[in-house]
């Protein structure tokens, strides 16, 4: 039987490949990725509690993170596109534009 | 082994292996397809979970919109120079300590659920999108309307940020 559990260890698996991805990758496209993966892994543990604990707030909630998620994905997006207009990369080494 | 268990554990095992090819693909193309797969097995978990208009809309928002944002993206930057896993070993070690601290941690929480009784079976009542739509227009109303801020907001940024700036 499926239990809370279950659901629980698989969102924080699915939370830790996203946070080693993050870590681990230098294209921004990739870090970008990796940050969905996550907040997607927060959204999964959300809805695990709310089925199991019979709230529905928590689909709620989800819902206000996706949208928020979605507009953090084009604002990402478009900071990505207008530094590779500048510097002709998308390698986080050379996103030290701000570094005096 | 009924129907629910064997698609948890179908669902749990494409998610991860999706996810793993989302961290070690080279090319951000195929990062951004095995995310695809990675966002619809999540959509088949919310389902899993009786939160049909959830597994919906993050097919439609995430699948749909979102990664074609991606891809559009990707076409604007093209095949740029491939840089695959940052290799210096201090930082991949830190990476990965990282890491195992998360998944323990969490791990650890989630694993005191799981003998726990009233944790391992759902309660057969769960409310449906007309509760959903209750809550959110009464008790999350305010919330709910910051959204639409923070969308108008995003736009407008996107917007300035995006265009082409014309310099004599």
């Amino acid at each position: 039987m499926v239990g809370l559990g279950h659901y629980l260890i698989l969102s924080a698996f699915i939370f830790t490949l996203g946070a080693l991805g993050v870590l681990m990758r230098r294209n921004v496209l990739i870090i970008l990725m990796s940050v969905e993966l996550m907040l997607n892994a927060a959204n999964l543990a959300l809805i695990a509690f709310s089925r199991y604990l019979g709230l529905v707030e928590g689909q709620v909630i989800v819902l206000i993170v996706i949208v928020v998620a979605a507009a953090e994905a084009a604002v990402g997006l478009a900071l990505v596109v207008e530094v590779f207009r500048q510097r002709r990369s998308i390698d986080l080494p050379d996103f030290n534009i701000l570094k005096g | 082994m009924n129907l629910e268990t064997i698609g948890f554990y179908a669902l749990t095992l494409l998610l991860t292996f999706a996810a793993v090819m989302v961290i070690t693909f080279k090319r951000a193309i195929h990062s951004a397809l095995a995310l695809v797969v990675a966002l619809i097995s999540v959509a088949g978990l919310f389902a899993l979970l009786s939160s049909g208009f959830l597994a919906v809309l993050q097919v439609i928002i995430y699948a749909g919109a979102v990664m074609v944002l991606f891809m559009f993206v990707i076409m604007i930057i093209g095949p740029a120079r491939v840089r695959g896993l940052s290799l210096n070993l201090p930082g991949l070690f830190v990476a990965l300590l990282v890491g195992m601290f998360f998944f323990l941690d969490i791990a650890y929480l989630a694993w005191t659920f799981i003998g726990t009784p009233g944790t391992d079976t759902a309660p057969a009542a769960y409310g449906g999108l007309e509760e959903i739509a209750g809550l959110l227009f009464t008790e999350y109303l305010l919330p709910f309307e910051l959204t639409s801020l923070v969308m108008i907001v995003a736009i407008v940024g996107v917007v300035v940020l995006a265009k082409r700036i014309e310099r004599d």
